[in-house]
């Protein structure tokens, strides 16, 4: 009852907070860099729908490699983490549905897990319907699970090499560094970047969700050596953190992008005023590299692909990787390790590698 | 020999307590027949009469494809139905998992039209068809609309799950056909 209570105040004060939001919109916002290099990605190999040993994967929704390359995927219609060794031979499999400690809170979409390995090497399980992490060791052994306050947000875990976990704070505006006490270590204030929008206001049922979350459109993740990256989606800007303080920002918009981004985002407003798409949604580092990361774009329709942008903390394109569209199948890339790219296609694992020329 | 009285009297009796049971059994039997009938689905154990699709590629099954040597796996569903569409990444994963060995056949109760445009943006990896004559096939197989169904059929029904199945059922629904191959 007070926990619904605390919640009920914090979104109202959220809500409140929110709508005094200050939206900004770019309009004519110049390119900062240009694509020069585009790399085909080819398909490797998916993981089959039978496992072996009676054990079947339905519907991966996450997953995360460890330093090892050893792959851990979240089923989410069985609430059970698949282990998988390098060679993609299945290890072993651990969770279920339960409200006992290191049980998932249930199965379906409507009950998201989302995994990631901590730079600590602790396999992190953020089960979002209970605001709820689960700790795992690597062999898949319940460590420990804590609740976070319902104003702290968070979708795919960020844990430092302390086991710090990182949060935005819907209700101070700032990102939280909290211990395995849940003590608060640091809060550091995000932007205004975080309200500011490249071309066209969005449509009100997007702002309200806004004005709910203010951080929702906002991901964060640690590059290997332990540098902060804070993605504001709207903006599409990146700020690096290290040490507390901001050492660079970075404004992804490249030339193509932007100019498909335009284009298609104008189309969308025309069907719709509540239509609303952003450049990039998706950001998820290097593990081969401490400086590089990728960012996916949902589209390029003029070249009609599905397309990862590789940049450096320095904010230097390095190329852009692309797999051709093919709707209604979208590919969510999640990982890439050991030079192999794992995205969620179709319900099912898919590996891709870039072309060689 | 002369049978006594007592004799007559006790195989009388005993005569009319077969009838009796034998009718009572009987009636039994009628009721059980009835009260199957009267359900919304087939039953494990009862034999499908009416089998007669049409593919999206107008290809013509009927019931010898039934009794081929090998599993059957029937996907009933119907447009709007959301257990159905919940049931659609089990079933892919059904066929998937046993393209080699067991028939598949997705049924829809709809349009061809429907069904191609349904097969296409689901992405499905297994043949639909829509009944030749679908009201015949709706009272054959005692469907309710809207209704899921996950059939194995192998000379008859095995196994019948009606409307939205979890994980656990999904697998043992594989186990169970994996069992038959």
């Amino acid at each position: 009852m007070l926990k619904k209570c605390v919640l009920l105040l914090s979104m109202t004060m959220a809500a409140l907070h929110g709508f005094s939001m200050e939206i900004d919109v770019i309009k004519n916002p110049k390119p900062t860099m240009k694509e020069k290099q585009f790399v085909l990605l080819n398909k490797v190999k998916d993981i089959p729908a039978d496992l072996g040993n009676d054990q079947y994967l339905f519907r991966p929704t996450s997953m995360t490699i460890d330093k090892n390359n050893n792959l851990y995927v979240y089923d989410n219609l069985q609430a059970k983490i698949f282990k998988f060794d390098g060679d993609l031979k299945l290890m072993k499999s651990f969770g279920k549905v339960g409200a006992g400690p290191g049980e998932f809170s249930g199965t379906g979409l409507s009950y998201m897990v989302v995994i990631k390995i901590g730079r600590d090497g602790k396999l992190y399980a953020n089960n979002l319907k209970s605001g709820k992490m689960i700790v795992f060791n690597q062999n898949g052994e319940f460590i420990r699970e804590f609740r976070y306050q319902s104003w702290n947000f968070i979708i795919i875990p960020v844990v430092d090499v302390q086991g710090n976990v990182y949060f935005t704070s819907v209700k101070e505006r700032t990102i939280d560094v909290l211990n395995e006490k849940r003590v608060k270590l640091i809060s550091v204030e995000y932007e205004k970047e975080n309200f500011n929008y490249l071309f066209y206001k969005p449509g009100p049922i997007h702002l309200n969700t806004v004005a709910e979350n203010p951080s929702i459109d906002l991901s964060m993740d640690l590059t290997l050596n332990s540098r902060l990256l804070i993605f504001f989606k709207n903006s599409s800007t990146i700020l690096v953190l290290e040490n507390k303080k901001i050492v660079n920002k970075i404004r992804i918009w490249p030339e193509e992008a932007l100019d498909s981004y335009k284009t298609e985002i104008s189309d969308l407003l025309r069907q719709h005023k509540d239509m609303f798409k952003k450049m990039f949604f998706k950001l998820f580092v290097d593990e081969d590299n401490d400086s590089h990361f990728y960012l996916q774009s949902g589209s390029n329709r003029k070249r009609d692909i599905n397309a990862l942008y590789k940049c450096n903390t320095g904010g230097e394109l390095l190329k852009t990787l692309y797999i051709r569209l093919n709707e209604p199948s979208f590919t969510r890339f999640e990982v890439k390790k050991n030079n192999l790219f794992y995205g969620i296609e179709d319900e099912k694992i898919t590996i891709y590698k870039e072309e060689k020329k | 020999m002369k049978l006594s009285t007592k004799t007559y009297t006790f195989t009388a009796i005993l005569l009319s307590v077969f009838v009796f049971l034998g009718y009572a059994l009987y009636k039994c039997h009628q009721a059980n027949r009835k009260l199957r009938s009267s359900l919304p689905y087939l039953t494990v154990g009862e034999s499908i009469h009416y089998f007669n699709l049409i593919g999206m590629d107008e290809t013509r099954i009927d019931q010898s494809n039934l009794e081929k040597d090998r599993p059957v796996l029937i996907f009933i569903f119907s447009r709007p139905c959301s257990p159905c569409d919940k049931n659609l990444v089990y079933w892919k994963k059904m066929a998937e998992i046993f393209k080699e060995d067991v028939s598949v056949y997705g049924i829809i109760l709809g349009k061809l039209t429907e069904a191609y445009n349904f097969s296409e943006t689901s992405r499905l990896n297994f043949n639909i068809y829509v009944p030749e004559d679908a009201a015949l096939f709706i009272r054959e197989m005692r469907i309710k609309l809207n209704f899921s169904q996950t059939i194995i059929y192998s000379g008859k029904v095995r196994y019948v799950r009606l409307g939205e199945m979890n994980g656990e059922e999904a697998v043992g629904i594989i186990k169970t056909v994996k069992g038959m191959i």
